[in-house]
């Protein structure tokens, strides 16, 4: 079986762009015939086991839209307990893998996905795919080639992420620096990695884009310990940082890793990529192509050396979108089966909850991953891709995502206040965007006369979230370290109500004649949800206040 | 001066040559389309043309630096010329090619060509410009180019050197020895004359000279061609000689069987490949399937390639009309889009390449071939002779295919028609369908084959034929819900299961699996958009069926549909007309129809059989009081009845009214006996849970020895029948009892025409009081019981019959206060209870026929000891019939439920009575009744059980 590696050896540059990167090339009509067709495959292999009859509803679709028709929408829930007790024998294909995400599915803690052989070996040819994008200069050329050395920033293979870094270091033969990283923690794997960078030099960058400012922030800032007598036993290290000093001792500023390496290719991808792309820029010397992915399907689009919207894969899952009105329609009611529409039938400008259809012999089928995905535009005008192009815009489910490090649900956010022990009246949660940076901001009215300080509460509100990872695993903090100090983020915000606002404004929407269930403004209000906006509901404090 | 002149000129020349050979060895690469008329020569023509007439060049001068070469305008203008209508012209098409191509080899091939071209674009210009003389500049540019030409078809496969080195070696031998002949003549011809060589007897040498090589190396050409392709190629020279021949010839191959085996056995070996074998479309589906492998092996793993319509292969081999490599599968991005399926069989069968093979833009077969057995890569060469060949068969093999499509569409027409005639054949399915199979296992495998259809929520098994034990038998029911037919039928499609051991969707499965079933295909039967069931036909083997034999039986599922319904409707049709529709059995014409048969069939054989004909007790009476439908009801309940009480092998009857009639085949009048008592029990049984007091008398008659024609039986049956009834009903007749009984009077029994009246009188009596129901019937049963074991005539016992159903019709006179009181009577209670015998037998004795029976009715409250009422006989002066009715009474009444008290147990019942004796019972009576009883006769015909006490009492 041809791998994009043993093309990338034999130096047919021009096979492995077809191969990997082809897909940019396809018209919507080919990327339908291809969404359709490997559809079709994975329908026979559903039908053939148990968990696809089951999830199926027995039926056996023969056509795209008898599978539209007959198959339900499924959440996580739907393929309990099989996934999480990993039984092989209901499922379509013979796993290769099992891949966890972080977050909890229903009673258990983790969601299991298994990849079968073909669908990683796909995966394998799109993530080359993205390293190719990502290597590319302005003109679109790609300057990939074997043994380039990449910083391991990433979680191990048996997360979504690390299969994917896993899946694009087998496409093009990087090396992982550390090139022995088993066991250690996060800050020894940066530091070792540093190292052997300086030695080696380092070519290549990925992960979360809140990660990699974190990195260079720790870089600036000295965090990242390189002792003299490794610079003194390593001359080829000391030479590169004094290039970098004297680079940036020209520019008037600290030393930045750009300063010591001309990195070809940095991948990012998750919430709020956007709000640090500027940043990785700024201390890596080059823009993350951002790509949009998760445990449950691999990749499901990336963006191209022009960083503006991204293209769909074609080959990793079936895509379907439930256009906003039909999601909200199931928002009010949870038994309406929302309508959903394919690729050739959205709009630009419009946002659609994206459902996806795993091929290959992957297991989900209708699935709702949870986000809501905007459509820029048909058509990638600059690089003549024919295929509708998207960015990510926030979750569709209750989790309120900072920087894809914490993904806060009600509950959590909830326990959380409980337990600082401060009597309060409401509050409402909401994920803001404060100085370009992702907020999580509590509005609290608390009980009679407590006083407290905003900034205390905050703190506090902090500290208990800490704790609670533990029990949720919502890794809000504990995955790498101080994440606070070296982003400058902030992460939880309070304002404190005046007494009365809640039921002041309860009252103001019973004088708008509003029905029962839209009286009080929803508790939990993930980033960009519009439905009952928490402006409104300050306004309505402040007027209160005014008043008093 | 003059030779350096003319040097120049030819270098010039050669030059110019070059650039036009270089210009039809790049032209290939952007155009397909073979060079007609080869224009650029125009440039060489003109340079020679010039350079004769002394403008190329214009001079050249000998210095001491070196030597200085005055190019003059027209090698300016001609190089120009060439530059912008054949090198632009180059340029601009291999960029365009470059571009749209999605082939990365042929992408770096023409990369490689422009690079080849800008170097000789720098290099030759150079070598014309002042200063650029005294350098072999254009030396280092031809080497440079060279170069890159050599990886270019090392690496790259730009051309195939062996072709090259064997044309090359095919020119110089042929232009090689033609010009050595030349200069071997011109020398002895020297030699002979001693004449002067100068430029004059040299341009007369060429032009004689020229025509006497061309004539030569044509003469030696083709043979010594064939040298050099041997001497390279081998044997398969031969084979591409042979593979020419079948080509020319291909319009006199007579089918494609011998067209397709022919060809891609002459075409693997001439290029000699492992394997190879030619895709072509299957029937209808359009999918491609392999029909001629190379090896022509069963293990050949070609064999298992195919190619749905719709594949990304079939697709781009449509629409591109050139080879396919199996490498670029896994490298173009619109083969994403292929199955794994697809990936695996075309990676066993190691396919090297697809070729297409298109007539008039469709494509018509699909050639795929495999590695070749060197394991080297396949030449230009090569790759020139597939796409030739495929190109130059494509439109015959469409023909043959064509042809071939319509003789397989005449045959499988003319099975169609056949099997569809033999459905047809008869209006009984199951009785056909042996033959249908045994006609369909001529074009398909089948082990199993079955017609189920759906009736409500149940699959009826309507004809089957199976080659193994099947768990499923002809008429069976099972539940469609399910099941594959459930799907089929809600789908109208069919559903071809290849390997059941494998995979299993259905419950139904494991059945088939059972009996070692492993493909099975279920077609709907659809009649006017309505599916009715499913045609199921099976075999042992794994994937026993293709996608073509999958058609044609879906064709042959939808021609039967409508004659399988048709069949249905008559047989349905057919039932009806012989089934009674109240009573669920079968009419009296049927009957009829039967009962001929039987005696036929019986009296070839010499066996015996029986018939039972039986009556409904009182069922007049029950229709008039609770009106025709509830008639109805009693009668579809009684039919049941009879249906469930009978054996399998006999048959049931509604013979008209309440008269039923049985056949009982290969049964003796004795086991007849057994059977007809079961259903007399069983309808007394069943009427009596339900208060209904109605029960049936049955008939006995056994052929031969109670007759031989149909009338005979009937009229036996019908005696006995009579009989039964005239001594009390609810009983069993053998005829063969009345011929053993003596004569009466009249000879026979006659049907009272009154009998109906006492029924009814009777039904009247019970009705007064609820704990009284069935009363006269028990004491009915009971009385003519002891009446026949103390060997009472027929008559008397008759008599005592009808005494004991109408014995308390006197109670019609009695208050309903009086009859139903639960407390003590009164004296004045009691006088009117015992006026009831003589009210009794005033009503009877206004009925000239059941005058006989007054002594019974007035009497039977009269005691063994005189004190009884109403008129104190004593002994034997009380009536026989009286005396027997005051036991049977007295029976009946402890063993009943009344309103102050419970039924009394058996063995207190048998001491009352015992006590009674002499008293209030004849004691000789007493005795053999309680013989009777003790016998376990009254559990017998059970009797003597009371209705539960909340029952409402619509007794009649």
């Amino acid at each position: 079986m041809l791998r994009p590696i043993d093309l990338l050896r034999q130096g047919k540059k021009e096979e492995l762009w077809q191969m990997c990167c082809g897909f940019i090339d396809l018209s919507l009509e080919q990327f339908m015939v291809i969404q359709e067709r490997l559809l079709l495959e994975q329908l026979e292999l559903l039908k053939n086991c148990e968990m696809g009859r089951r999830i199926m509803c027995g039926a056996m679709p023969e056509t795209v839209e008898e599978f539209r028709e007959q198959v339900p929408l499924t959440t996580y829930a739907d393929y309990l307990p099989e996934l999480v007790e990993k039984r092989e024998d209901v499922l379509p294909a013979k796993p290769a893998m099992w891949v966890h995400t972080i977050g909890r599915a229903g009673e258990y803690n983790f969601k299991w996905i298994p990849l079968p052989q073909r669908f990683l070996y796909e995966l394998e040819k799109v993530t080359g795919g993205v390293g190719l994008l990502a290597s590319c200069n302005p003109q679109g050329n790609s300057l990939v080639k074997e043994h380039l050395k990449i910083l391991s920033t990433m979680g191990s293979r048996y997360y979504g992420s690390g299969v994917v870094a896993h899946s694009m270091q087998q496409a093009l033969g990087y090396d992982f620096l550390p090139s022995n990283a088993e066991g250690m923690a996060f800050q020894e794997k940066i530091e070792t990695g540093f190292r052997e960078a300086l030695c080696r030099g380092l070519d290549a960058f990925g992960g979360l884009p809140s990660i990699l400012v974190y990195i260079g922030e720790m870089f600036k800032q000295g965090a990242i310990n390189i002792d003299t007598r490794f610079l003194l036993s390593h001359p080829t290290a000391s030479a590169r940082l004094i290039k970098g000093l004297i680079k940036s001792k020209l520019a008037r500023r600290p030393m930045l890793p750009k300063d010591l390496w001309s990195i070809k290719v940095v991948v990012g991808g998750g919430a709020d990529s956007a709000i640090f792309q500027k940043r990785v820029e700024e201390l890596w010397g080059k823009r993350p192509l951002e790509l949009y992915g998760g445990t449950e399907g691999g990749v499901y689009a990336t963006q191209a050396w022009d960083y503006e919207g991204m293209t769909f894969i074609s080959n990793l899952n079936f895509f379907e979108f439930i256009p906003e009105r039909e999601q909200f329609k199931w928002q009010l009611d949870h038994s309406y089966q929302p309508k959903t529409v394919l690729l050739d039938e959205v709009k630009a400008g419009e946002s659609y909850e994206i459902v996806i259809t795993n091929f290959h012999g992957g297991v989900l089928v209708r699935h709702r991953i949870g986000d809501i995905v905007k459509i820029t535009s048909l058509r990638n005008e600059k690089l003549g891709i024919d295929i509708p192009q998207m960015t990510f815009e926030r979750r569709a489910d209750d989790l309120i995502d900072i920087a894809s490090l914490g993904r806060l649900t009600e509950r959590v956010i909830w326990e959380a206040i409980e337990n600082t022990g401060i009597p309060y009246v409401d509050y409402v949660a909401r994920k803001e965007v404060i100085d370009n940076k992702p907020v999580l901001h509590l509005y609290l009215e608390l009980r009679d006369d407590y006083i407290a300080s905003e900034g205390s509460m905050a703190a506090e509100i902090r500290e208990q979230f800490k704790k609670l990872d533990g029990k949720y695993r919502c890794n809000f903090y504990s995955l790498i370290g101080d994440m606070e100090t070296m982003l400058g983020l902030k992460p939880v915000e309070v304002t404190l109500l005046p007494q009365g606002a809640f039921s002041n404004y309860i009252a103001q929407r019973e004088a708008e004649n509003a029905d029962l269930g839209h009286l009080k403004t929803p508790t939990h209000q993930p980033f960009g949800q519009d439905a009952f906006p928490a402006w409104s509901f300050q306004s309505c404090c402040g007027s209160c206040a005014s008043r008093s | 001066m003059v030779d350096k002149l003319f040097e120049v000129a030819i270098v010039l020349c050669l030059l110019i040559w070059m650039l036009i050979q270089l210009h039809y060895f790049i032209y290939p690469f952007y155009r397909s389309a073979r060079i007609k008329i080869p224009l650029a020569y125009i440039f060489l023509v003109s340079a020679i043309a010039l350079a004769l007439l002394g403008y190329i060049p214009r001079g050249v001068e000998i210095t001491a630096s070196g030597i200085n070469v005055d190019y003059g305008i027209w090698i300016i203008v001609i190089g120009f010329l060439f530059l912008f209508i054949v090198g632009v012209q180059d340029i601009y098409f291999l960029l365009r090619r470059r571009k749209i191509s999605p082939d990365p080899v042929e992408h770096n091939q023409i990369s490689y060509l422009l690079g080849a071209i800008a170097i000789l674009a720098i290099f030759i210009p150079s070598s014309i410009v002042p200063y650029g003389g005294g350098y072999p500049i254009a030396h280092i540019g031809n080497l440079i180019v060279a170069c890159i030409l050599t990886y270019a078809v090392v690496a790259h496969h730009l051309v195939d050197a062996h072709v090259v080195l064997r044309r090359g070696l095919k020119l110089l031998g042929s232009y090689g020895a033609g010009t050595a002949l030349f200069v071997l003549l011109l020398f002895l011809i020297h030699l002979v004359f001693n004449f002067e060589i100068d430029r004059t007897t040299l341009a007369v040498a060429l032009c004689v000279g020229i025509p006497v090589i061309a004539f030569s190396i044509h003469i030696v050409d083709k043979a010594w061609q064939r040298k050099i392709e041997q001497a390279f190629i081998g044997e398969k020279y031969s084979y591409r000689k042979q593979l020419a021949s079948f080509i020319t010839q291909i319009r006199s191959i007579p089918n494609l069987k011998q067209f397709g085996s022919g060809l891609i056995s002459l075409l693997s070996q001439s290029i000699d490949c492992r394997g190879a074998c030619l895709l072509l479309p299957e029937g209808g589906s359009g999918d491609f399937a392999v029909r001629f492998t190379y090896p022509p092996a069963e293990g050949n793993p070609m064999l298992n390639l195919k190619s749905r319509h719709d594949s990304p292969v079939v697709e781009w081999l449509k629409r591109e009309n050139t080879i396919l490599p199996e490498r670029n599968i896994s490298i173009f991005p619109e083969f994403q889009s292929i199955w794994q399926q697809e990936k695996e069989n075309i990676q066993s069968a190691k396919v090297e390449m697809f070729i297409p093979l298109i007539n008039r833009g469709e494509l018509v077969a699909i050639l795929a071939v495999g590695d070749k057995r060197n394991g080297k890569l396949y030449t230009v060469e090569d790759i020139d002779l597939l796409e030739s060949v495929a190109s130059r068969v494509a439109a015959s093999m469409e023909k043959e295919y064509f042809h071939e499509q319509l003789r397989a569409h005449d045959k499988e027409l003319i099975l169609i028609n056949k099997l569809t005639s033999i459905i047809t054949s008869s209006v009984s399915i199951q009785e056909i369908f042996e033959g249908f199979t045994d006609a369909l296992k001529e074009v398909i495998p089948l082990d199993y084959a079955t017609i189920a259809l759906v009736e409500e929520d149940q699959l009826h098994i309507l004809a089957l034929s199976s080659q193994v034990s099947s768990v499923r038998h002809m008429g069976e029911r099972v539940p469609l819900k399910g099941t594959t037919t459930e799907w089929v039928v809600e789908h109208k499609k069919s559903l071809y299961e290849a390997d059941l051991k494998q995979l299993s969707r259905f419950w139904t499965a494991g059945h088939y699996v059972e009996e070692g079933i492993c493909s099975i295909t279920h077609l709907p039967l659809v009649v006017k958009d309505t599916a009715i069931g499913s045609l199921i036909i099976a075999s042992h083997q794994p994937n026993a069926y293709s996608q073509k034999q999958i058609r044609l039986l879906e064709q042959l599922a939808w021609q039967i549909a409508t004659p399988i319904e048709n069949s249905l409707l008559y047989s349905r049709a057919e039932q009806r007309s012989r089934i009674d529709e109240l009573t669920g059995l079968f009419n009296r014409r049927h009957f009829e129809e039967r009962l001929k048969d039987e005696l036929a069939r019986h009296s070839r054989h010499g066996n015996v059989f029986s018939l039972f004909l039986f009556d409904l007790d009182s069922f007049k009476t029950y229709n008039d009081i609770y009106g025709h439908p509830s008639g109805d009801k009693l009668l579809n309940q009684v039919g049941r009845i009879i249906k469930n009480s009978i054996r399998g092998a006999d048959q049931a009857f509604r013979y008209g009214g309440d008269e039923f009639i049985a056949i009982l085949p290969h049964t003796t009048i004795d086991d007849a006996y057994v059977v007809a008592e079961r259903v007399r029990a069983q309808i007394a049984v069943e009427m009596e849970a339900k208060n209904i007091a109605v029960t049936c008398s049955i008939g006995l008659a056994s052929y031969p020895s109670d007759g031989v024609i149909s009338d005979e039986l009937v009229t036996t049956a019908d005696t006995a029948l009579y009989y039964a009834k005239h001594t009390g009903g609810n009983r069993v007749y053998l005829s063969s009892k009345i011929l053993s009984e003596p004569a009466t009077e009249t000879g026979t029994f006659a049907r009272g025409a009154g009998l109906s009246a006492v029924y009814a009188l009777a039904a009247t009596v019970d009705a007064k009081d609820p704990y009284t129901y069935g009363h006269s019937r028990k004491v009915n049963t009971y009385a003519v019981a002891l009446a026949e074991t103390i060997g009472l005539s027929p008559d008397d016992v008759s008599r005592v019959s009808t005494a004991a159903l109408l014995h308390d019709i006197g109670k019609i006179g009695v208050s309903d206060k009086v009859l139903s009181k639960k407390g003590e009577l009164s004296p004045e209670d009691w006088e009117a209870i015992k006026a009831h015998p003589r009210l009794g037998a005033n009503i009877v004795g206004n009925m000239p026929d059941l005058v006989t029976c007054l002594g019974g009715i007035l009497h039977h409250h009269e005691r063994w000891d005189g004190t009884g009422y109403p008129e104190g006989l004593k002994g034997k002066n009380i009536p026989i019939e009286a005396r027997i009715l005051a036991i049977a009474d007295a029976f009946s009444a402890m063993t009943s439920k009344r309103p102050y008290r419970n039924a009394l147990c058996e063995e207190k019942v048998m001491k009352e009575l015992r006590q009674g004796a002499g008293t209030q019972f004849d004691p000789e009576l007493v005795e053999v009744f309680i013989g009777l009883v003790e016998d376990g006769f009254a559990k017998k015909v059970k009797i003597g059980q009371d209705p539960p006490s909340e029952q409402p009492n619509p007794q009649v």
